[in-house]
């Protein structure tokens, strides 16, 4: 039904916004009378304080908060839905002695306060407590022994206020002459999502209104095909199963922008102008369809098949037609690489210097202008990067590279990079300096660079596609209750949050918000209990597996916040009533109360399980596609919740909970080695003696001495059965795999063959092996990589060794590829301001002054190799740029490489094989011994005043004036030493057809030169190199000819 | 020895000698004399030096090499439809297409591969293990877009295009008629390729020409050679087997051209278990036992050593000649001379024009067709000997200004691919409305096309007729029975 927009090409940019725009819009079917029911598919919320339509009767007309619902129809139309009638509250314990008229004056007492501390924003409204009751709740934190308390539950006119309220009682406010202090609860939630919990919508999920519930709003506020009000009563949220499991068509917009720096700096938005941007509008459904790609340019430009290419005079014209362009696509997605950090800002800093007054409304909202704020997002796993954020109202953006990076560790995550991880693609990179020279040639270079854009545009749609995003992203919404943005912008903590709000309030429960203490750095115990033997195992080592280790521990002792008993009020239970755990924590047995968070677990897992049945019966790629989504947001939510508790900045951290489940999952690992240990011995009437060998966070691994991987499976299934008995349901030891052969390096360093059936291995799997560290040179993954292989896969630790020692051979005589020996770091900031000196920011100063149009800048990456440099130079100072180092052959310190780079990686593969005493000969060995020292030929030092005299190819005398390959001793090795020339000319021709034809064909040109300047690629400097080598050596072999 | 070889010899060699000429076989005095003619060669110096590369330079990349072959064909092309007196409009570029509107295009095709081997690969060598490796790299999911210097076009064949996509390559120059649909495809209804080039006429000669005799793939040097068909064939040609009648067709070759691979340089360890390096003293010994077998041949017949693939010459094509040094006891004869791969030689006018096999070989990888003979016939119909070079097959980074020389612009009248698996050959008669000359007269082509299998494989060579342009396969195995070439036409 969606199929591509017929776009017939313009030889303006204006004669489109005239005649083509609109063929962009959604398919509209009839407009829809008051008389049917709508229903969408909920995709972006927010909200906004203004005066409503009064309703009738109504007299008061002050400010008041409307919930802004964005979403799509399954026929494409975009919504637009005001809830109206919510407002925003939070609670406060009632004190002692808290009486009925208490009530007035409390509301009282705070309305003052608030008014009185109100800032000019909210000067226009008259009364800011709205409304102050008294109900009977539980606080969430500690065991209440069944016993509901009152609670103050304050109504306040517009959400900013709930902050400033909480901030009052917290500091102290004089009720009747008293100063209390209030501890407040649910006042930290964000003002969307509490309505959403309370009205049981979730992120992503399908909403109905009734025929007459709604109104059409007649005066648009938007550029939404329908906007209507309704009260949010009326609103009907479906559960997410079935007919409203499904995915609504959206609309996704990719796009890219390209920018004319000036030589040497990297563009800014004040001085630099935009040039292009490639945008690329497709349709999520069954296969994305793509509506139609488009290319706005500065200045004409040659065709494009299959594009859309539509030329401008002015940037100011470009700018707002592309505007125009977004509006009239209509898009619930916004998308493409790096476009919160780059493209957004760039473009609206941009249109401000250009006064392209009407640019910044790419959002759905008429009045509402896109804006950039400066985010921090800091994180354990993530480190604070420092962001911008761009927000588009009514619209998702959704930028490629911030879902990659949460969700993938990669090497590196420039586009090319990522494009060759996933889609197996290399992507042409055109460098910044070069896209000046293609925007002022000719038509054709402004085509050509409209190509690239292009494809950059299309890239982050075909990774979506592919990594499935939007699926993932839209039932991870669902499953956590949050808005799809939220996952997008926000912490991991606000899914729980979002979660356990919901299950407290549906039973009486009160989440009480607590001051963000500062991290007390106390020390977790580590997971791991059983110390690893350290070795290289030729049997077969089964490992047993908990299942959802963390989750199980959690539900079969029943650990919540709700159940958790303070010291004090434990001898007001039974022994039999509660559990103490092995930090002398103690929780309630389920019988006397259950607890929120295995309760929740216990869904989020019963969930899974069913969604992975469907999946199982599901025949539709799609509907499998989005099932999937579902049990890997299931998942993930269940292990998420025991984070929730452990992580000491966050919102409601709760030690007991968190110490007790690790040290549970200690004790079960070790209690697991015994019952193995004990029972599969000899005299129990087994073969061997088991011996558990490493025990990890939820997994144990066990050498039960068989020798096939067969026997080894069969003793390993019975295992896990027997030992899941000792242990209370639902935790379940499972067996998984068996590895074999298997190298134990370390704790959490491990390499194995993999194998889940008895007749062929499924994966080589490694644990914790540096291959994806950025500063370390791609040879180290190289050589770890093939070692383990041989180790591994072929089980021959000889040829592991040989490879070894060869690759280290090679290095020493400057075999070894250059693009295997770059290291990169990326420059974030000006040399200046670098406390000290780091190699890469020195080499780019040093090529700032060699070139400075070429010369890395802030932002960029600085590829480097190291360099033998003067004795005594620092470490700094021997950086070197690759592309330098090949064209004027300079020398590379091997030595820095072996020791620096692969003696450690090596180390650690090879002494359990071979022992602590014996690795060193890797390093020392007869195969150290030739080592070929380069002088710089670039005429450095006391070379500058060598004269280069020819010499015999075979002797290295110096030759005589007629002789012009060899000295007349070696007339007789003369074919000898031309066959050894053309072995290297046919080494060098082959590796030249085969990476310039490659480039080609990533490029996608072959009647035109390619400029791709990408270091990422693999095949960058050899591509460079292999034009040297080929050169060298044919002219080494002219001279036989005769 | 029974002798299955005569089967395959010539029909005017085959007629039993008349009982009364048997009476006089003894006596020597009435024996014929056998001489051999020697042959001339009428190659221009352009000509002789059309696949020498000259002063190499490797700063360029290989969009000339396309960019050239594009002009030279399209120019064809454009000639051929003219003549045609063709209808429809020949765009000048790819960007002036319009949807729904029937044109013909030309351009250069590119063919995505999926199977299609990529040298990345070999950096992001996944740990797990490789899928099977098929016999070539085809697969339904091929896809061919058409590309000139302004960009490109994908294509989709329609059923009345009377073609598939597994039949075409990339790099080949060809023009499409047809039309683009909304979604930007566009949709072929007829593939229009240069077709035959014209012959040079060849001037009328009183006395026969005699015979060329291939051969291809000695592989001297490899693990199972056997020096014994070698030596038969040798003296074959030498005049030194069989009977008269052998000898009397051996007198007529007039030349001997030794098509590639005269050598199989082994690969033995290096200094680590992993390595392999060429073995420079095997290369060395091979280079010896050739040289023997050469001054055989030049005493007695001219002989022409061209390079292939595994000689030690260089390894993209155009390869050049191997250098005469190498053989020192061969190079003193003024009959010995050695050749490109590609060449193009000529004997008494006669145009040969061939490969030493990587051209056919590569391309097999890469497009299907009934027979390899059909694949050869194929390359002559688009004018080009190497169309998957520079892309798949290795081949010299031509200069702006340089032509590519692999494009054909005269159609030979013997065009040949040798070390091949078997032997094949066929005579393309075709009476074409001539392009250049306005005078009526119809000018007649005839071609032998013909690949020439590998001797070390089939133990056979191939003799042409220059006269008549019948090729005749001859066998030496010395085993009855044994490997025998499929050598009935």
């Amino acid at each position: 039904r969606t199929s591509s927009i017929v776009v017939r090409g313009f030889d303006t940019g204006k004669e489109f916004l005239k005649t083509g725009l609109h063929k962009l819009r959604r398919p509209i079917p009839a407009i829809p009378q008051d008389s049917s029911d709508i229903s969408f598919q909920l995709v972006e919320a927010d909200y906004d304080t203004c005066k409503p339509i009064p309703s009738p009767g109504e007299i008061r007309r002050q400010r008041r908060p409307l919930i802004r619902l964005f979403g799509s129809t399954a026929d494409q139309r975009s919504v637009l839905l005001y809830v109206d009638h919510v407002l925003p509250y939070f609670y406060v314990p009632a004190w002692e002695g808290f009486g009925q008229a208490d009530v007035g004056f409390f509301g009282d007492a705070l309305n003052a306060s608030l008014k009185a501390q109100s800032s000019g924003r909210d000067s226009d409204l008259t009364k800011h407590v709205m409304e102050v009751n008294v109900v009977y709740k539980k606080s969430l934190w500690g065991y209440q022994f069944g016993q509901n308390k009152p609670f103050i539950k304050v109504t306040t006119a517009v959400p900013q206020m709930v902050a400033t309220a909480r901030r009052i009682l917290e500091q102290g406010l004089s009720v009747q002459g008293t100063l209390r202090f209030f501890q407040t609860y649910e006042s930290n939630i964000p003002f969307v999502l509490r309505w959403m919990i309370d009205a049981d919508v979730k992120g992503g999920s399908w909403l109905s209104i009734a025929a007459g519930k709604f109104k059409m709003r007649e005066k648009k506020t938007s550029y939404c095909d329908l906007e209507l009000d309704c009260s949010y009563k009326d609103l009907i949220a479906h559960p997410i199963d079935g007919e409203w499991g499904k995915i609504a068509p959206l609309r996704i917009l990719s796009f890219d922008i390209e920018c004319a720096g000036r030589k040497g700096h990297f563009p800014t938005p004040d001085q630099d102008s935009v040039i292009q941007i490639a945008s690329v509008v497709s349709v999520q459904a069954q296969q994305n369809t793509i509506l139609v790609k488009a290319v706005h340019t500065l200045n004409t430009c040659a065709a494009i098949p299959g594009a859309l290419v539509l030329p401008y005079k002015t940037e100011e014209e470009l700018l707002s037609s592309w505007m125009q362009f977004v509006r009239a696509s209509d898009p619930d997605l916004l998308t493409g690489y790096n476009i919160q950090n780059f493209d957004f800002p760039y473009l609206i800093d941009r249109a401000k210097k250009l006064g392209v007054k009407d640019f910044p409304f790419l959002g759905r909202l008429r009045e509402i202008p896109t804006t950039v704020k400066n985010t921090t997002f800091s994180s354990k796993a993530h480190g604070t990067r420092e962001n911008k954020e761009t927000i588009i109202h009514g619209r998702v953006v959704f930028d490629v590279i911030q879902a990659i990076r949460r969700d993938y560790k990669l090497r590196s995550y420039s586009l090319n990079a990522v494009s060759a991880e996933f889609l197996n693609q290399q992507k042409e990179d055109v460098h910044h300096s070069i896209i000046s020279d293609l925007q002022l040639g000719t038509d054709e270079t402004r085509r050509r660079l409209a190509s690239y854009c292009l494809k950059d545009a299309l890239l982050p749609l075909r990774l979506l596609d592919k990594l499935m995003m939007v699926i993932n992203y839209v039932e991870m919404a669902r499953v956590t209750g949050v808005p799809i943005s939220f996952l997008l912008t926000r912490g991991q903590q606000i899914k729980v949050v979002s979660q356990l709000y919901r299950k407290a309030n549906e039973q009486g429960y009160l989440v009480p918000v607590r001051d963000r203490h500062v991290a007390n750095d106390e020390k977790f115990e580590g997971a791991t209990v059983i110390e690893p033997m350290r070795g290289y195992y030729t049997e077969p080592v089964a490992t047993l597996d908990f299942a959802s280790l963390y989750p199980s521990i959690m539900m079969a002792h029943n650990l919540c916040y709700t159940t958790l008993i303070s010291p004090k009020d434990v001898e007001r239970l039974k022994p039999d009533q509660y559990t103490k755990t092995p930090t002398g924590d103690s929780f309630t047995k389920s019988d006397v109360h259950k607890g929120l968070l295995p309760l929740i677990l216990e869904e989020l897992l019963g969930a899974r399980k069913n969604a992975k049945r469907l999946m199982k019966e599901e025949k539709d790629p799609f509907k499998k596609a989005v099932l999937d989504g579902r049990q890997l947001a299931l998942k993930i939510s269940a292990n998420s919740v025991y984070g929730f508790t452990g992580a000491q900045v966050g919102q409601l951290p709760c030690l007991p909970i968190s110490k007790s489940v690790t040290s549970f999952g200690r004790e079960m690992i070790e209690q697991t080695k015994q019952c193995v240990e004990k029972k599969y011995r000899i005299e129990n009437g087994y073969a061997h003696d088991a011996v558990v060998i490493y025990g990890d966070t939820d997994s144990v691994m066990v050498k039960f001495g068989v020798a096939t991987v067969a026997e080894a499976m069969t003793l390993g299934k019975e295992a896990a059965e027997a030992i899941t008995q000792e242990f209370i349901k639902p935790i379940k030891l499972e067996f998984e795999k068996v590895y074999w052969p298997y190298l134990l390096m370390n704790k959490k360093r491990y390499a194995g063959l993999y194998w889940t059936n008895a007749a062929k291995w499924d994966k080589i799997d490694t644990k914790g092996i540096e291959t994806v560290r950025r500063d370390n040179c791609a040879l180290v993954k190289d050589v770890v990589e093939t070692c383990l292989r041989r180790v591994l896969v072929d089980q021959s630790v000889e040829s592991a060794l040989s490879y070894a020692k060869m690759m280290i051979s090679d290095l020493l005589l400057n075999k070894v590829d250059i693009s295997l020996l770059t290291i990169s770091k990326s420059m974030a900031k000006d040399g200046a301001d670098y406390d000290n000196k780091q190699a890469h920011v020195v080499l780019a100063e040093k090529m700032r002054k060699r070139d400075p149009l070429t010369a890395p800048v802030i932002g960029d990456r600085v590829p480097y190799v190291v360099t033998q440099g003067v004795k005594g130079a620092r470490a700094y100072e021997k950086a070197e740029d690759p592309i330098y180092v090949l064209e004027n052959d300079i020398p590379i310190d091997t030595t820095y490489y072996v020791e620096n780079q692969l003696r450690n990686p090596l180390t650690r593969i090879f002494e359990p094989i071979l022992g602590a005493g014996n690795v060193n000969s890797l390093f020392t060995g007869a195969h150290t011994l030739k080592v070929l020292k380069k002088s710089s030929a670039s005429g450095a030092g006391i070379m500058k005043f060598a004269v280069v005299k020819r010499t015999c190819l075979g002797c290295k005398v110096v030759l005589k004036p007629l002789e012009k390959t060899v000295c007349h001793h070696c007339q007789g090795k003369r074919a000898e030493l031309y066959l050894k020339e053309i072995a290297r000319v046919r080494e060098h021709e082959q590796l030249f057809s085969r990476v310039w034809t490659q480039c080609q064909r990533c490029a996608g040109t072959l009647h035109t030169d390619v400029l791709c300047s990408s270091r990422d690629c693999p095949i960058f400097y050899r591509r460079k190199k292999v034009q040297k080598d080929l050169r060298d050596a044919q002219k080494a072999l002219n001279l036989f000819e005769f | 020895m029974s002798n299955p070889r005569t089967r395959s010899l010539p029909e005017e060699l085959q007629t039993p000698p008349k009982p009364s000429e048997f009476s006089h076989l003894g006596n020597a005095a009435k024996r014929q004399k056998l001489i051999r003619q020697h042959s001339t060669s009428q190659l221009s110096p352009e000509e002789y030096a059309r696949f020498r590369v000259r002063n190499k330079e490797f700063t360029q990349q290989f969009a000339n090499i396309y960019f050239t072959r594009l002009q030279m064909l399209r120019q064809v092309i454009r000639e051929s439809l003219a003549q045609q007196k063709h209808s429809v409009e020949v765009l000048e570029a790819t960007n002036k297409l319009r949807k729904n509107e029937e044109k013909i295009l030309i351009g250069t095709l590119y063919k995505e591969m999926k199977l299609k081997p990529c040298i990345l690969d070999e950096y992001s060598k996944k740990l797990e293990g490789g899928g099977p490796v098929g016999p070539d790299f085809i697969s339904s999911d091929d896809s061919l877009v058409l590309e000139d210097q302004f960009g490109r076009v994908p294509l989709l064949l329609l059923p009345e295009s009377g073609t598939t996509v597994s039949d075409f390559t990339s790099g080949l120059v060809l023009g499409v008629q047809g039309r683009q649909r909304d979604d930007g495809y566009f949709e072929v209804v007829k593939v229009i390729s240069p077709g035959l080039p014209p012959q040079p006429t060849i001037n009328p000669k009183t006395e026969k020409r005699g015979y060329v005799a291939f051969v291809s793939g000695l592989d001297i040097g490899s693990p199972d050679y056997d020096p014994l068909p070698v030596q038969l064939m040798c003296d074959f040609l030498t005049g030194l087997l069989g009977a008269t009648q052998e000898q009397s067709l051996a007198s007529k070759v007039v030349r001997v051209i030794l098509a590639g691979n005269s050598l199989y340089p082994l690969m033995k360890a290096g200094d680590f278990t992993d390595r392999t390096v060429m073995d420079g003293e095997g290369v060395e010994q091979g280079l010896k036992a050739l040289d023997t077998i050469l001054t055989q041949l030049c005493a007695t017949v001219p002989v022409t050593l061209m390079s292939g693939e595994r000689d030690p010459v260089n390894y993209a094509l155009p390869q050049s000649e191997l250098l005469l040094s190498l053989f020192p006891s061969a190079r003193t004869f003024n009959t010995f001379g050695t050749a490109t791969n590609p060449a193009l030689m000529d004997i008494e006018g006669i145009k040969i024009l061939g490969s030493s096999g990587q051209p056919l070989t590569d391309l097999m990888l890469y497009s299907s067709a009934p027979s390899p003979l059909v694949h050869l016939e194929r390359t002559l119909r688009w004018r080009n000997i190497a169309p998957t070079a520079p892309d798949t097959l290795a081949c010299y980074p031509f200069q702006a200004g340089e032509d590519d020389p692999f494009v054909i612009n005269t159609t030979p009248h013997i065009y040949f691919a040798s070390n091949q698996d078997r032997f094949e050959s066929k005579v393309i008669q075709e009476s074409s409305t001539s392009s250049s000359s306005s005078s009526a007269s119809k000018a007649q082509t005839k071609i032998c096309v013909l690949t020439i299998p590998s001797f070390s494989k089939t133990q056979t060579i191939v003799l042409v007729n220059l006269d008549t342009l019948a090729a005749h396969p001859v066998n030496f195995s010395p085993r009855v029975g044994a490997t025998s070439p499929s050598n009935k036409e």
